[in-house]
């Protein structure tokens, strides 16, 4: 049984929540990347409250499948505009993810104290 | 802008409604206050002084109309219909909120004037208050009945919608009548205390809500028990294997009823979404797949035991035939039954007529064709 920090409520990540190896997309604050650029909500903004089905998705951190998709959420917030993309892989080996809220959008509860070292910054001139 | 920090409480007792967009928690998502007003809220900037949030009020057409991509986000967050926006900024724990006026709104906290939300096709509203709150403000208990299908489509067939809430009416009807009580019809002023409104419909994906026509003089009347308990048998299909013995509290009526909604939501292959509270601000939720209703269905329909009963009732013996095992009873209260002999009385002799204690096996289906209901009767002895 994976063992998940105290501050995880309980059943969480979800039982539908899954390992798996997938092409994704983050916002970083730039390069070089580092394990700051994957805190979870619940750790960068301790006083936030959470409602009880939103705290366990704060647990973990948003990524994107499509690069588009994490374009878009960049251009529609202010403080995501002066961001980067960052484009990595997960494998079976540093958590469980699940789709949530949107279809491309994926919530990643991580098993890694270094889940930057499989990202780099998305050329955005390529097509992903 | 003025700071408005008489407006705290309002900000704190917000409930969340629907989230729009979401990046390391919700970033776009929607509110209603106590009496259901509707806000946006939407995440403006960050700065050295907290996180700045923009609370919109908005009408609920308006809020339909920026879910369907007709109203761009900046339009509905900087032309606020009441000409007043809000700006939270929340630092740690605390927070303080200032009102603007449009013209105030910085610029570069909105998005592009053309983004907009396409995230609802519907043709039905959303659903903004659970049963629980708004059943208290309206006085009646409150049913919501979400049929969902595996297509997701916002539309279904009015012949399927109708067989459905029959279906659902007639088994409130059953359940709203004593469990105890051997019963065979619905009384007609349980019938009028029990009848259930369509007042709305709702996105989900196909939602009907359902009221009672006035609260329960007691607080806890025939209906809200009926209520009660069609939610804990809809939670109860998750189960299936122990269903049959769980309906077994409700009065046979009441069991053959819900045996048939059973059958009419898998006929219109839909899974079933329940969400119940009443003008106390009780209720509870309950939903049910398509699978697990199909397999309790298909549970029930192994045995009679779920609608039958076996009954001793006081009738006069009208008519035996042991050639054909049949035989014809007049009940006390003038109803004639009639039905088969059992195989053990075929060799019995009969008394015609004469007064008896009929033991009986009492069945209740109700005709998958035509939706009526028959009771089939076997005569197992006389004592």
């Amino acid at each position: 049984m994976t063992k998940w920090p105290n501050y995880f409520p309980e059943q969480c990540p979800p039982a539908e929540a899954r390992k798996d190896n997938v092409q994704v997309f983050r916002l970083v604050d730039g390069t070089p990347l580092s394990a700051q650029d994957f805190r979870p909500t619940v750790i960068e903004q301790p006083h936030r409250a959470f409602e009880a089905d939103k705290l366990c998705a704060a647990c973990g951190v948003s990524v994107f499948r499509s690069v588009q998709d994490v374009i878009k959420k960049r251009e529609r917030f202010k403080p995501l505009r002066s961001k980067k993309i960052a484009r990595g892989r997960i494998t079976e080996s540093d958590g469980l993810v699940l789709e949530t809220f949107e279809p491309t959008h994926m919530t990643w509860w991580l098993q890694t104290s270094t889940p930057h070292i499989n990202f780099i910054e998305h050329d955005e001139h390529e097509s992903a | 802008m003025s700071r408005r920090d008489e407006l705290r409480p309002l900000i704190r007792g917000l409930t969340p409604v629907e989230v729009f967009d979401y990046y390391d928690g919700p970033r776009f998502y929607s509110c209603r206050d106590t009496v259901g007003q509707l806000y946006l809220v939407y995440w403006a900037d960050e700065s050295e002084a907290g996180t700045s949030w923009l609370y919109v009020r908005v009408s609920a057409e308006r809020y339909a109309a920026l879910k369907r991509g007709h109203v761009a986000i900046a339009d509905a967050l900087s032309k606020p219909e009441d000409e007043t926006v809000l700006v939270v900024l929340s630092g740690g724990q605390d927070f303080v909120v200032d009102q603007l006026t449009p013209g105030e709104i910085e610029p570069d906290w909105l998005p592009d004037p053309q983004d907009r939300l396409a995230i609802e096709h519907a043709a039905l509203p959303a659903k903004i208050s659970s049963a629980a709150d708004l059943a208290p403000r309206v006085q009646r208990q409150v049913f919501d009945v979400a049929f969902e299908k595996t297509s997701n489509a916002y539309e279904m067939a009015a012949g399927k919608l109708g067989r459905l809430l029959e279906a659902f009416q007639n088994t409130i009807y059953a359940l709203s009548c004593d469990p105890s009580l051997d019963i065979r019809r619905v009384p007609e002023e349980t019938k009028q205390r029990s009848e259930l409104m369509v007042t709305g419909l709702f996105a989900s994906s196909f939602g009907v809500r359902l009221q009672t026509k006035g609260a329960g003089l007691f607080e806890a009347d025939d209906t809200e028990r009926a209520l009660q308990t069609l939610a804990e048998l809809i939670a109860a299909l998750s189960v299936p294997d122990s269903l049959t013995e769980d309906l077994h509290r409700l009065n046979i009526l009441a069991r053959s009823r819900f045996k048939h909604l059973l059958r009419v939501m898998v006929d219109s292959q839909v899974s079933v979404k329940a969400d119940w509270g009443t003008p106390l601000g009780h209720g509870s939720q309950a939903r049910a797949s398509f699978a697990d209703i199909a397999l309790s269905l298909q549970k029930l329909e192994a045995s009679d035991a779920a609608t039958s009963q076996v009954i001793e009732r006081s009738a006069r013996l009208v008519g035996v035939d042991v050639q054909s095992d049949f035989f014809a009873l007049v009940l006390d209260d003038g109803e004639v039954i009639k039905g088969k002999l059992a195989k053990g009385l075929a060799s019995k002799h009969f008394e015609v007529p004469s007064l008896i204690k009929a033991k009986l096996e009492e069945t209740s289906v109700v005709d998958p064709l035509t939706d009526r209901e028959k009771w089939s009767y076997v005569l197992l002895d006389v004592l």
